[in-house]
């Protein structure tokens, strides 16, 4: 049973690893409108952020788990760049990019 | 050594292995009375003999070990031995005094064409691969380095590769070359004595221009077409061609380009007239009795007189070839398909996979989904046909019931969950932007299309698939399609249950009717300033008499020249600023974009401005329609408990509707911003052209679509040059204009089946075509087959629009439509939404319906069931 609520909790982290991210972009996403933009923006990040804390605070024994989470979404987030830069790699080595 | 050079005249049909295939025939030619071009053949026996004495036995030896990555470097040394080595003295005699014989014959310098004359019979295929090219507009100072390039020609890695796999050995291949006064032509062209599309034996087809016939069986120009019937030799049909091109029989010193503009006044004249088309068909008959097959002939007219250039019989390819010697099992990828039939050219495809996943792959130039990628992704239990059905799209947006797997079904979630890892922060970014945030990736296009460091392949990386960390979510266009694209069949999917739970009975298109509305759509902006445009052409008098007058690739000249016309160009430009990226057949790089030439967008404005009929008409029409829907269904749903009050299951209807629009928006914009990243490469790629044709390393616009990007990087490296690539790019052209004519099969390696064209004869004259349901409605009009909108961009209000497909460019034609019959399409397809949009009958999916139905009969189309009805054909064009 406590394996099966970390695993959840773990998710959650992933989860909201994600919006949070999400929600800092919204910074560079929106920038040619940031004038008009910018309340959304920051209601955005505040209300990830304290959706995200929240459950930092109160999960006790699981906020491991939960701070696993957001860290490993952060990970595989920057992971997810790798595939690109590996296929710019292999085209600059073959000389097909000038 | 074999010095004896052999007159034309003196050889028969039974000498292919002196003089090669090419050479027999053509020597039997002359010999039957047939006027074909005086000339000699260099024996295939001289070839072996100076290979022996190059010693290439070594070279070849080294080659039987290579891999096939290594060919290219053999060959090469091969060619470069060859191309080095002096020919013998007595053989340079022997050519040089036949060469003198034929400039005696004329009284006056000629030019000649070289032709390589292949000697094994089961080389057939390899013609294919290299072997079959003729150097034009050869004089007496490199008529000896053309022969031994014809030789070279036997060592192109293509023709090795062939070799190889038909396990022939490369030391028994020599080759006879052919050298033949080259005829002056004012008129050339090829003839078929069978239809080489239909394989119809009662048909002639004639293809003719101006200047040199090579350059139509290659594509390089547009021919006039005929059609002859055997009988009688009447002729049946024809089709004369705006040639803008021709490449001329004389070429001018220093000229870097074979392609010549053509003058004006000759660019819409008939080049045959029906006399000499009657002669041009004598003749092909004639040498088809004579070879007893069908034949496939090039000949020239000059001075009123015809000759014969080539002959060779007909390969017809079918579409079951297409799939030949692939492995696997494949699908059509419909999304790209509907919108553009033909195959993409050689390099257009290469740059493309550069963005694609392995699932999708490009067969003979079209792209195909290989089911075995795509499989895992679905947890359904579906045999091969089936899915590949489903991915085909035969059902619409409603596919059968389909029972999940539970063997699958644990992958699939998966791979789902990977796939919204490493996606999801795009796919919450992407849920709620402004409508022109994309408009950010105008700017990086721009940056790299001013950054002369990045190339053609630069540019596909970083606008199609590499996105950076900081990049901004427009910047990102590709995966604002995927992920938007992914969204918004679940949105109405979802919809289309709550509909059908609490609105029972409601009908069947409501889903698509609450959805429509084409606000903050990009292409239908394209299409409403069209529209403004031609209100304005409408309301100046000189503008609109201009337009009148003149075609539209000439009117733009007498536009700018006219200062009453200054704020229509001022509009004008404003409109190409914005959508000059576009073009018919958009996906393809070698289509010429509107900014380069405006006058498909001329010829849509001006039939916008001969029609009564207001794009804003259909919209309110449909707007009309849709708040009855909306009306009804708040009626329907105030019979649930609280809704009166509350309206939560109104809300939650309207919140679907608002996500489904929004992807659907998204995805339909994407794409705009997609093309305009093709147009930067595209303008890079012709950038390099116009660099390469400085150096003559390139003589033909165009050719450079038909290279691959390795080749050409090593030809602007120097590592390649002209003749090095010059067999590839004809065999390629030659290829691309074959499969250009055919239909790509659905499947390669499953068999799903195909609904039955002719269904049932309802009359003794009428008949029913199948197809889906694109956009319901009935409709009953003159059909009008349009091929190429660029060609033939003059739907009259009311008629019914027959296409192969369409793509965006084609929407201001839907204006003035009645209804749409389309060839490859689905529901979700350009010609659907645009259908329902204006709210007209579509019928897509209908095989072959631009040959079934002709121009001018009476069709209805019934959009409810997917059915067109061909009345009888009073004499109706085609």
């Amino acid at each position: 049973m406590t394996i099966m609520i970390k695993i959840v909790v773990f998710i959650l982290g992933i989860y909201l690893s994600m919006r949070m991210i999400a929600a800092f972009y919204g910074i560079i996403d929106l920038r040619y409108t940031m004038k008009t933009a910018y309340p959304k923006v920051i209601r955005s990040i505040l209300v990830w952020g304290i959706i995200t804390t929240c459950p930092a605070m109160l999960l006790g024994n699981y906020r491991q788990a939960f701070l696993w989470g957001l860290v490993a979404y952060v990970f595989i987030y920057l992971l997810s760049y790798l595939p690109n830069r590996l296929m710019l790699i292999r085209e600059v080595k073959s000389a097909d990019i000038d | 050594m074999v010095t004896e050079i052999l007159r034309l005249e003196d050889v028969r049909r039974g000498d292919v292995a002196i003089a090669g295939g090419k050479g027999a025939n053509l020597g039997d030619l002359i010999g039957k009375g047939f006027p074909v071009p005086p000339g000699f053949v260099v024996p295939a026996l001289a070839c072996e003999e100076f290979f022996r004495h190059i010693e290439l036995d070594r070279e070849i030896e080294s080659l039987k070990d290579a891999s096939p990555d290594e060919y290219d470097k053999h060959c090469s040394a091969i060619r470069k031995i060859i191309e080095k080595a002096d020919l013998p003295s007595e053989l340079v005699e022997s050519i040089m005094a036949a060469h003198g014989e034929l400039i005696n014959k004329r009284g006056a310098e000629i030019v000649c064409a070289v032709r390589s004359s292949g000697t094994a019979e089961d080389l057939g295929e390899a013609s294919f691969a290299g072997q079959h090219e003729t150097y034009y507009y050869v004089k007496a100072d490199r008529l000896l380095e053309m022969v031994k390039h014809c030789w070279a020609s036997l060592w192109s890695p293509e023709a090795v590769s062939y070799r190889f796999t038909q396990g022939i050995d490369h030391a028994s291949v020599f080759m006879a070359v052919v050298v033949q006064e080259m005829i002056m032509s004012e008129v050339s062209g090829v003839t078929f004595t069978a239809n080489p599309v239909t394989g119809s034996k009662d048909e002639i087809v004639i293809e003719s221009s101006w200047g040199m016939g090579a350059a139509i069986v290659d594509g390089r120009v547009t021919p006039d077409h005929y059609i002859v019937e055997r009988d009688g030799l009447k002729l049946r049909e024809k089709r004369i061609a705006e040639k803008r091109f021709m490449v001329p029989s004389r070429l001018e010193e220093g000229s870097k380009s074979r392609l010549q503009e053509v003058p004006h006044g000759m660019r819409h004249k008939e080049t045959l007239s029906i006399d000499q088309v009657r002669s041009v068909a004598e003749w092909a008959v004639k040498a088809e009795e004579h070879f007893e097959s069908p034949q496939d002939i090039e000949w020239a007219i000059t001075d009123g007189h015809f000759y014969m250039l080539q002959s060779r019989p007909i390969t017809v390819m079918g579409r079951e070839e297409i799939g030949q010697g692939v492995k696997g099992k494949y699908v059509l990828f419909k999304s790209v398909i509907e919108n553009f039939t033909e195959p993409f050219t050689p390099l257009t495809a290469d740059l493309m996979k550069m963005a694609l996943i392995p699932s999708v792959q490009f067969i003979r130039g079209w792209l195909y989904i290989n089911l075995k990628h795509v499989r895992p992704f679905l947890p359904y239990k579906l045999s091969d046909e089936e899915l590949a059905d489903l991915l085909y799209m035969s059902y619409g947006t409603r596919p059968p019931p389909m029972k999940i797997s539970l063997f699958r079904l644990p992958v699939s979630l998966l791979i789902f969950f990977l796939g919204y890892l490493f996606f999801g922060a795009i796919y919450i970014r992407s849920r709620r932007m402004p409508d022109d945030f994309m408009e950010d990736f105008r700017e990086l296009s721009g940056k790299v299309e001013k950054n002369p460091s990045v190339g053609p392949a630069g540019s596909m990386v970083r606008l199609w698939t590499w996105s950076r960390f900081f990049d901004p979510i427009g910047n990102i266009v590709i995966l604002v399609n995927i992920t938007t694209a992914l969204r918004y069949p679940i949105w109405w999917g979802l919809l289309n249950k709550i509909l059908r739970r609490w609105v029972p009975g409601i009908r069947e298109d409501a889903e698509d009717l609450i959805c429509s509305g084409s606000e903050g759509v990009l292409s239908a902006d394209m299409g409403r300033e069209i529209w403004s445009l031609a209100q304005e052409a409408k309301r100046r008098k000189p503008v609109r008499e201009l337009l009148e007058k003149h075609k539209p690739d000439k009117v733009l000249e007498e536009l700018k020249a006219e200062p009453r016309a200054k704020e229509f160009v001022k509009q004008l430009d404003r409109f190409l600023a914005k959508h000059g990226h576009r073009a018919l057949k958009e996906f393809e790089l070698q289509s010429i974009r509107w900014e380069e030439n405006p006058a498909p967008v001329l010829g849509m404005v001006r039939n916008y401005m001969l029609v009564d009929s207001n794009p804003s008409e259909h919209e309110e029409k449909v707007n009309r329609t849709r708040a009855q829907l909306e009306a009804e269904i708040r009626r329907e749903l105030e019979k649930y408990p609280f809704e009166r009050t509350l309206r939560l299951r109104w809300r939650l209807i309207r919140y679907m509707v608002g996500r489904a629009k929004y992807f659907t928006k998204q995805r339909e914009n994407s794409r705009f911003y997609h093309i305009m990243a093709f147009y930067i490469v595209r303008k890079k790629i012709l950038k390099a052209e116009g660099d390469l044709m400085n150096q003559g390393k390139l003589k033909c616009k165009g050719d450079i679509f038909f290279l691959d990007r390795h080749e050409l990087s090593r030809l602007q490296a120097g590592q390649l040059d002209w003749l090095d690539v010059e067999d590839r790019i004809r065999d390629r052209r030659v290829q691309h204009i074959r499969l250009s004519k055919m239909v790509p099969p659905k499947t390669i390696g499953v068999i799903i089946k195909e609904k039955p064209q002719i269904v049932e004869t309802v009359t003794d004259d009428a008949s029913l075509l199948r197809g889906q349901t694109a956009s319901p409605g009935n409709y009953e009009g003159i059909a009008h087959v349009i091929i190429d909108p660029s060609i033939d961009i003059e739907l009259k209000p009311g008629e019914i629009l027959v296409a192969p497909y369409t793509d965006p460019a084609w929407t201001p034609l839907f204006l003035t439509a009645g209804a749409a019959v389309v060839e490859v399409g689905s529901y979700l397809s350009h010609a659907g939404t645009v259908a329902r949009e204006f709210g007209m009958p579509c019928v897509v999916d209908v095989s072959d319906c631009t040959r079934r139905i002709h121009s001018g009969v009476k069709v209805k189309v019934d959009g409810d069931h997917g059915v067109v009805r061909i009345e009888p054909d009073d004499g109706g064009k085609e």
